[in-house]
């Protein structure tokens, strides 16, 4: 095992953690909001739904290049092949976790607004969908450089 | 797949015919009251819904705290009874259940007085227990509860922290003429008398003070162990009548038939009182304007003859202007599906029903999700089961039919991708291996089944602007219906081409080029068209707005990616889960087959327990997820929703269920 191949887990690791991370603080702002809307109005629990889970996207995008990732360590990888695949999922990386982080408070406005008037809700889901085009633009350069 | 097409109705009727007229139409289930539009020469007409909302809610609430109770009894005593589910009646009943009001209300207000009367005995002996719990301590000791001092001589009772007793022990020696006993003492108490002399009384005081005594807060004339004995008859007494009580309100079991016919019927006077603000009148008749389904005109005429002959009443298209409510018309399948469209905004009267194509896709999203053999026969056997026990259109039911159809696109995809609880069972896998399978797309190895579940979803986005199109035909724009839908729906044709031929493993590059050309082609078409109801300039902002479009249509491919995400999340723990138990993980010795009895049982209950928690994991996110695809990227490109369901007056039942036919 070089030191390559342990820069290269670092980075994998790294990848799917911020975007864990990422998701995760997301639908704790996305999660709480709910709670307090369906608190005053239970009926819009099928409004608020996919607005709480908007945020849920960027871990599983983590996860894949986590997956693709990988399936391109090798044991004996050089220090300079490993600092290249700790590059590579970084875009992902970092992408994940803020659009995740942006996205869960995006939405969690969103959420409020669909408790005062409901019929907003399928209109308002197009602005924190469009969060996630980052996060999709760091898939891509993660997968296609990965 | 139709949204059923409404008629208008207008009627005048007497007024002292209203409540029939009400009842007839409510028996049809097929007449929504709207908004009458005539102002002039009438005037709106109210009642006031005070008093009976009232009883609604004293009853509501009576069965509310009832029908638990009942249900818990009859569980403890095996108890089989078909009065604590929707209860099934005639018409006849429903209506008749009028004349019961009297017998109905006198118990519901016996109901209350009882509940309320145990409410106050539980509170009673929640503070008898607060007061038992602070006696324990004095029921060791014999002596008066209250001691009475002397000229010279102070009495103090009361307890003191545990951990204090030292902290005080060394500091009462410092003050002279103080005698003091520890009594009895309990887990963080010790009960203590003091005798003082006056003189040493404030020093006393202090000291206790710092220490945390609290005095004995009982003034009763009695023995500690007499005040204590006396608080537990107390508490006896209490829950015997609590019990008492509860045997009298579980008497009520025979009444809940009653009770719930009776509420359900104060719950449709209520909706024809409120309903009364949408009808107009004049001195001495009522106007009223309802939607009925076209199919159910016969039906309505019927009821409204045979209700009264003192009546008029006209059918008609509902105007341009006019937004009827919708109800749609699928078949059983279908019908599940509703609700997760319903669940982001329901179909518009006006458009088109998209619930069909959506329930193809989201089965077959659903199914690629779950992907394995096993969980979509098990989703489907407890789909169906819990689908056909429901007699009643829930929310439930329509759940547990979307996961029973999705279970079996899931067995489908299951044998494609060679996945029983994880394992592969057959001799050959039709699908690229989910992990390590990789395709060559210009050079760039991605995912194959990554590569797949986008090019799904390039036809699901082929299918929405079809739908597009399909839309503005029905409404007559043959243009909007090419330009806007079908060379969209062209130029993703032409992109999945161009990207089935770009992946090097499929050897067909040529399909690249035709890919590329159709989607050009398509593009071009769509940008020089996008603007042609605008003037001039618009036409170039609409053309390269259209261009612009393009990059949203690439995010939405990407965001397909997410049911290969998901697929491949619940496929490696399944692989995990079974590979521990049955085929071996990373070369150790599966569970199963270690000869060991303690690993087989450990074996045995991980493959139960792991295979069920994946299984709901992934369903709940195969739902979810699956929803926000249809939502954002399907229903993106033609949907507009915003629809009012159709709501027919007395649909909305509680606990009762109208048995509807000729003769009753």
């Amino acid at each position: 095992m070089t030191t390559g191949y342990i820069i290269g887990i670092i980075g994998i690791a790294v990848c799917v953690l911020a975007c864990g991370i990422g998701s995760a603080f997301g639908l704790y702002k996305t999660g709480s909001a709910a709670a307090g809307v369906l608190g005053e109005d239970p009926k819009k629990f099928g409004k608020v739904l996919v607005l709480v889970l908007l945020p849920a996207t960027q871990g599983i995008y983590g996860f894949i290049i986590g997956i693709i990732g990988s399936s391109s360590l090798i044991e004996t990888m050089t220090s300079a092949q490993g600092w290249a695949l700790f590059g590579a999922v970084m875009p992902m990386a970092v992408s994940g976790l803020i659009t995740g982080i942006l996205q869960g408070k995006s939405s969690a406005n969103c959420i409020y607004a669909v408790g005062k008037q409901e019929s907003l809700g399928g209109k308002l889901i197009i602005y924190p969908a469009m969060i996630e085009f980052y996060a999709i633009l760091g898939l891509i350069i993660s997968i296609m450089i990965v | 797949m139709a949204v059923v097409e409404m008629s208008k109705l207008n009627l005048i009727a007497m007024s002292y015919d209203r409540d029939k007229i009400l009842n007839a139409l409510q028996r049809t289930q097929a007449t929504e009251i709207k908004l009458h539009s005539e102002t002039e020469y009438t005037a709106p007409l109210t009642e006031d819904t005070e008093a009976l909302s009232e009883r609604l809610t004293r009853g509501e609430t009576a069965l509310e705290v009832l029908l638990p109770r009942i249900e818990t009894y009859y569980k403890a005593n095996k108890i089989k009874s078909d009065n604590l589910g929707e209860v099934e009646i005639s018409y006849h009943e429903f209506i008749g259940a009028g004349d019961n009001a009297q017998k109905c209300e006198k118990l519901i207000e016996q109901l209350n007085t009882l509940l309320d009367k145990e409410r106050e005995l539980k509170a009673e002996l929640a503070s008898v227990e607060r007061l038992i719990s602070s006696a324990e301590i004095y029921s060791h000791f014999s002596g008066s509860l209250r001691p009475e001092n002397t000229a010279h001589t102070a009495l103090r009772l009361g307890t003191l922290p545990s951990q204090q007793k030292d902290a005080f022990c060394a500091q009462a020696e410092n003050i002279p003429l103080l005698s003091f006993r520890f009594m009895a003492s309990d887990s963080d108490s010790e009960l203590i008398m003091l005798a003082v002399h006056r003189a040493s009384e404030s020093d006393m005081n202090d000291v206790l003070q710092g220490v945390g005594f609290a005095s004995c807060p009982f003034a009763d004339d009695c023995t500690g162990e007499e005040l204590y004995n006396s608080l537990k008859e107390k508490k006896r007494e209490i829950t015997k009548n609590i019990e008492k009580i509860n045997s009298e309100i579980l008497s009520f079991d025979k009444h809940i038939k009653d009770l719930k016919i009776y509420c359900d019927f104060l719950g449709f006077g209520l909706e024809k009182a409120t309903s009364a603000e949408k009808m107009r009148k004049t001195a001495a008749t009522f106007l009223l304007e309802a939607y009925v389904p076209e199919e159910a005109q016969p039906d309505v005429e019927r009821a409204i003859d045979g209700a009264t002959d003192t009546v008029w009443y006209k059918f008609s298209q509902p105007s341009e202007d006019e937004t009827p409510p919708t109800l749609l018309k699928n078949n059983k399948v279908v019908k599940n599906f509703e609700a997760v469209t319903d669940m982001y905004s329901p179909v518009n009267y006006r458009e088109f029903d998209p619930n069909t194509v959506m329930a193809f896709f989201y089965s077959l999203f659903l199914g690629f999700i779950m992907g394995d053999v096993i969980y979509g026969l098990l989703m489907t056997a407890f789909g169906g089961f819990i689908y056909l026990r429901q007699k009643r259109e829930t929310g439930m039911k329509k759940l547990a039919g979307v996961f029973a159809i999705g279970g079996i696109f899931a067995v489908f995809w299951g044998f494609l991708f060679n996945s029983f609880l994880g394992m592969n069972a057959l001799p050959y896998t039709v699908m690229p291996d989910a992990k390590d399978g990789r395709y060559s797309l210009m050079g760039i190895k991605i995912p194959s089944v990554l590569v797949i579940s986008m090019l799904i979803g390039m036809v699901q986005l082929c299918a929405g602007y079809v739908c597009r199109a399909v839309q503005c035909w029905r409404r007559g724009d043959i243009r909007g219906g090419i330009f806007d839908g079908m060379s969209w729906a062209c130029f993703m044709v032409g992109l999945m081409l161009a990207a089935v031929g770009l992946v090097e493993d499929f050897s067909i590059p040529s399909l690249a080029i035709a890919g590329g050309i159709v989607a050009g082609a398509s593009l071009l078409l769509a940008m020089l068209t996008a603007g042609r109801k605008e003037k001039f300039f618009g036409k170039f902002t609409k053309g390269f707005g259209a261009a612009y479009g393009v990059i949203n249509v690439v995010s939405d491919i990407l965001s397909y990616a997410r049911l290969y995400g998901l697929m491949l999340s619940g496929a490696v723990i399944a692989q995990i889960i079974s590979g521990f138990v049955v085929t071996g993980y990373n070369g150790s010795s599966p569970f199963l087959f270690s000869g060991n009895a303690g690993l087989i049982i450990l074996g045995v209950f991980l493959m139960i327990v792991g295979h069920a928690f994946n299984l709901a994991i992934g369903l709940l996110g195969a739902y979810i997820h699956d929803a926000r695809l249809q939502y954002v990227e399907f229903y993106g490109r033609f949907y507009e929703g915003e629809g009012e369901l159709f709501r027919p007056l007395g649909s909305d039942m509680k606990h009762t269920r109208l048995e509807l036919s000729e003769t009753n």
